[in-house]
């Protein structure tokens, strides 16, 4: 550490044509269901002529998410001219539209997935070239390895990654190739051992652009025939926009008993493959909760966004988006045997299918937003998801289908206004409501007069939500929110039972429940404009938390304080 | 290693500096080509914006900033608008864009590469360049009401 510090302060004070700067982020939880965590990072760029670097220093103990990380995270050392780029150390690359590569470093999930190594790339004017070489070595959590735990990743990825990029532009038209090979180091912790497994992809990319629509398309294939092909299409006409996109991913069919275990089935996406998810990214909490998990291996499925202009800087926005598996899979008979397991019984078109069978998932999005004299925001949404999240049992036998499938089913109604009531001062509110049906359903044909069941995931049939937060601002300075979560029933496999409720959420029990509320008080203070102060007291409900499509449950934070400060020198 | 963290930050306190950004810095546009942020500071200075989608007050303060790319147009001055949207939802960044009529050029940092190496933390993060590089004003978060500062620094490094 000493090593690397030192030259940096010795150069920085010495020749002042290196231009440092920094950032620094630390955020400090204590709550009364001991989910305590400590983060700190700080991040150092420097630059000199065509000389640039970057280095990260964490100090998590423990993180928010994530292992503990004490020392150096990051390093890189990049040279760049009008025409070259070398960089040396932690890369983050994105090529297309990650159908191949895209490292992101995501902390809000625990999502890294970049590699150290070195890249050469070689762009003028018509065409360009790139290669990069280096070794991923990341975290993910899992079921299938030892001393599994939601917040702390315990399976260790270690892929060593060779991979090119050629592409050339034509006026309005940009082509790419890429070719990426990469040697998994597979750990299996069954038999202990570690396999190296070997991948190849070969990929093409094309995008054209004019003023009235753009196209973009990708298709990338392995050695092993499997494929992921994309597109995205946008028109533009007078005040209104019509977006189209398509996903069909095949990289790995998978049971659904073995759908999500990425350790005994390595065959599949990589994990450097962060491909489109072709649904809607939503700003709204509970929106963001009930995010569609989606299957890089298998998933085939569109969406259409109309947004249309209106006065005053207004929009409306339709969106709809759909999904399955590309097969649906049941118990079959094994060679004649009375042994059953999963096999392939139908498959669907190049579209997604709405049975059941084959994983299902569907969103309808309207959103109506804009400003009346700039001063009053308003945002209204309405959401209806429906989604078959796992698929228990399936079997076809002479007396009918029997089967079991978990499904959720979802309207929520988000709100948002802000007013302005002079040049410093704002009050602003958000209300969200939603219903959730979620559960069990199944059937037993061998069974007479047999009906469709159903058994809820909660104590009651549906869970009603309501999310309320009321906030006063003065710009530039500060700005204080409080936010009460309500709901009328619990999970029936809720991981934390039993609560530490806090002064507000006593106060507010002879109106809400307080078993079911949970409520915080955030206060954000800019001390300078580059260094801001974020405290909250109270509790925070637990659950799934989604970014793009990648969910991580994250548990509730009960009665306790939070710190933050970020400062940019 | 706390004693080290300390250490750097001492270390970046005690030295004095003017912070700035790199003139050749490369940029991505949405169609993969890619151009030097030197292309705009050439011209004038520059408001970079970083932004999301799925960002409520980083849309509220768009409209703000397309007023004042607009307003001070003639004087040099442009908003370089930054989406940091991952490519998982990169397709709805042009779609917002267009659909607003928004003026002021848009790029896309995926896996916030730029926005890291221009100390961006929080959405949205506003940086004012001014001609030679330097920055000449930084700021977290957005309130209604930045946007009247954010005109005051603006016009204060048009002068």
């Amino acid at each position: 550490m000493r090593a690397i510090l030192l030259p940096i302060l010795f150069y920085s004070t010495l020749y002042s044509q290196i231009n440092l700067s920094g950032s620094y982020v630390s955020s400090f939880g204590d709550s009364q269901n001991d989910f305590n965590y400590f983060d700190n990072r700080i991040n150092i760029n420097g630059d000199w002529n065509n000389w640039s670097s970057w280095i990260e220093f964490e100090h998590s103990n423990p993180p928010e998410l994530g292992r503990i990380n004490t020392g150096l995270r990051k390093i890189r050392i990049d040279y760049s001219t009008n025409n070259i780029t070398v960089k040396l150390g932690d890369l983050y690359e994105f090529w297309g539209n990650g159908l191949v590569l895209n490292m992101v470093d995501d902390q809000s999930i625990d999502l890294d997935t970049g590699i150290r190594g070195g890249l050469f790339s070689y762009f003028s004017d018509g065409f360009s070239v790139e290669m990069l070489v280096g070794n991923q070595k990341t975290w993910r959590s899992t079921s299938q390895a030892p001393d599994f735990d939601e917040r702390i990743p315990n399976y260790q990825i270690n892929n060593n990654i060779y991979a090119g990029k050629f592409s050339f532009n034509m006026n309005s038209l940009v082509n790419e190739f890429y070719f990426m090979k990469t040697e998994d180091n597979h750990y299996l912790p069954i038999t202990k051992k570690t396999n190296q497994l070997d991948h190849q992809i070969y990929g093409f990319n094309s995008i054209f652009a004019n003023q009235i629509f753009d196209i973009n398309l990708e298709y990338v294939t392995s050695i092993d025939s499997d494929n992921a092909f994309y597109l995205n299409s946008n028109y533009y006409l007078d005040g209104l926009t019509v977006g189209i996109s398509y996903k069909n991913y095949l990289f790995n069919q998978l049971s659904p008993y073995d759908r999500w275990d990425f350790v005994n089935n390595p065959k599949g996406a990589l994990f450097i493959q962060q491909m489109p998810t072709v649904f809607k990214s939503h700003s709204s909490l509970y929106l963001g909760r009930i995010t569609h998990l989606i299957d890089y291996n298998d998933e085939l499925g569109f969406s259409i966004a109309v947004e249309k202009m209106m006065n005053n800087n207004g929009s409306f926005v339709f969106y709809y988006s759909q999904a399955s598996r590309h097969d649906e899979w049941a118990s079959v008979r094994k060679d004649n045997l009375s042994l059953y397991d999963w096999g392939i019984v139908n498959s669907t078109s190049i579209m997604p299918s709405s049975e059941w069978m084959y994983n299902p998932f569907r969103e309808y999005y309207l959103e109506w937003s804009g400003y009346v004299d700039t001063k009053l925001f308003y945002q209204f949404a309405y959401g209806s998801n429906q989604d078959v999240m796992d698929i228990f049992s399936s079997q076809y036998s002479d007396k009918g289908h029997s089967y079991s499938y978990e499904m959720l089913q979802a309207q929520t109604m988000p709100i948002m206004m802000s007013y302005q009531l002079d040049a410093k001062h704002s009050i602003s509110m958000q209300f969200e409501y939603q219903t959730i049906k979620k559960g069990m359903y199944g059937f037993n044909s061998a069974l007479d007069n047999s009906k469709e069941v159903f058994g809820s995931s909660f104590e009651k049939d549906s869970q009603i939500n309501r999310f309320i937060s009321i906030g006063y601002s003065r710009s530039p300075q500060w700005s204080v929110s409080i936010n009460i979560d309500n709901t009328n029933t619990d999970d029936v496999f809720a991981i934390e039972k039993g609560r530490n409720n806090n002064v507000i959420e006593n106060a507010l029990h002879s109106i809400i429940n307080k078993d079911f509320t949970w409520s915080s008080v955030d206060m954000i203070y800019n001390i300078y404009n580059s260094t801001q102060l974020t405290i909250s007291y109270g509790s925070q409900r637990g659950g799934v938390f989604c970014s793009n499509g990648i969910c991580r449950y994250v548990q509730p934070f009960e009665n306790g304080f939070k710190f933050g400060i970020v400062a940019a020198f | 290693m706390i004693k080290y963290l300390f250490l750097a930050l001492f270390a970046f306190l005690s030295i004095s500096y003017s912070q700035k950004v790199q003139l050749n810095l490369k940029l991505h546009r949405i169609d993969g080509r890619k151009i030097s942020l030197n292309q705009y500071l050439s011209k004038g200075p520059t408001l970079i914006n970083f932004w999301a989608t799925w960002c409520g007050p980083c849309k509220k303060e768009m409209l703000h900033l397309d007023k004042l790319a607009s307003t001070y147009k003639d004087d040099g001055f442009s908003v370089v608008s930054i989406s940091i949207d991952t490519q998982r939802s990169l397709s709805e960044v042009k779609r917002y864009v267009r659909s607003k009529g928004y003026k002021f050029d848009v790029f896309i940092d995926p896996n916030q590469q730029i926005f890291k190496k221009l100390n961006g933390n929080i959405m949205p993060t506003n940086i004012l360049v001014d001609t030679d590089g330097t920055v000449a004003w930084m700021h977290y978060g957005y309130m209604p009401g930045d946007e009247k500062n954010m005109e005051q620094e603006i016009l204060q490094v048009l002068k």
